[in-house]
């Protein structure tokens, strides 16, 4: 099993690296079995993340390059988990705000969470950090495992984290 | 005339981005002075009912519906100040005619 750390409450995270171009739906089920394999979601979570993101996609069009969180509904989740896929290749992904809209994403960050609070608390987070067009960037196109990883922490998980009631 | 505005919050499902979009409403008409409003967040799959008794529809997501009633599409919020200011704008605009 891969290695997951744990921020300051119960939410775990990693980083996996995708060095294959791969599609979105191959993407989003590969990424999904990951977390089933380590026991953290049940069986029916991918089906229901593939069918959310068919019928209301998560890309968001931040510059210089898009992001997509993919989520779904609490109940399929077993333990909190945040998965970030750095992509080499760029994976369109729709625009959540404009169905026929394609974005080319780099980063995917997999939100397998219980609760509104946890989900927006990362996701505040996460939309913060992407804003910033020198961070995003970095992150994106960092070559560096270990760089992603401590940008993820210092940057999203410790400031999501503390917010937490 | 109204004593309470009642807006509604929208996303996919209606637990992230919908959240995101509440509190960033909230925070502003606060600041705006506004006292007086009750923001609600839904799923675009339950908006037939959560929208009963709604003054203003607020989505991340595209609605291709019309409710008969004013529709911000605020993902703007999310993306870069400019659009966060031009959609909050809006929202507050709409919500001081209503008062």
């Amino acid at each position: 099993m891969a290695e997951y750390k744990k921020d300051c409450t119960t939410t775990q995270y990693r980083i996996i690296r995708i060095e294959e171009k791969m599609d979105r739906e191959a993407l989003l089920a590969y990424l999904c079995d990951q977390l089933a394999d380590d026991g953290f979601v049940n069986s029916a979570y991918k089906q229901a993340t593939l069918k959310r993101e068919a019928t209301y996609p998560t890309g968001l069009a931040t510059k210089p390059i898009g992001i997509a969180i993919p989520h779904s509904e609490a109940e399929n989740v077993i333990e909190p988990t945040i998965l970030l896929a750095v992509l080499d290749h760029e994976t369109s992904f729709y625009d959540m705000g404009d169905n026929d809209r394609q974005i080319d994403v780099k980063l995917v960050f997999l939100l397998a969470l219980k609760g509104e609070n946890n989900h927006l608390n990362y996701l505040r987070s996460i939309v913060n950090f992407c804003r910033d067009e020198e961070k995003l960037l970095k992150m994106a196109e960092s070559k560096d495992d270990s760089e992603v990883l401590k940008l993820l922490e210092d940057e999203i998980i410790i400031k999501a984290s503390t917010k937490e009631e | 005339m109204k004593d309470r505005i009642k807006i509604i919050c929208c996303c996919g499902a209606g637990i992230c981005t919908s959240n995101y979009l509440k509190e960033e409403i909230e925070d502003r008409l606060k600041k705006e002075s506004v006292k007086d409003f009750d923001v609600v967040i839904s799923k675009v799959s339950d908006l037939e009912e959560s929208i009963q008794g709604a003054d203003l529809l607020v989505t991340t997501v595209e609605i291709v519906k019309d409710y008969g009633l004013p529709q911000v599409r605020a993902l703007g919020i999310m993306l870069d100040d400019e659009a966060a200011e031009k959609a909050l704008s809006e929202i507050v605009g709409i919500v001081k005619e209503k008062i």
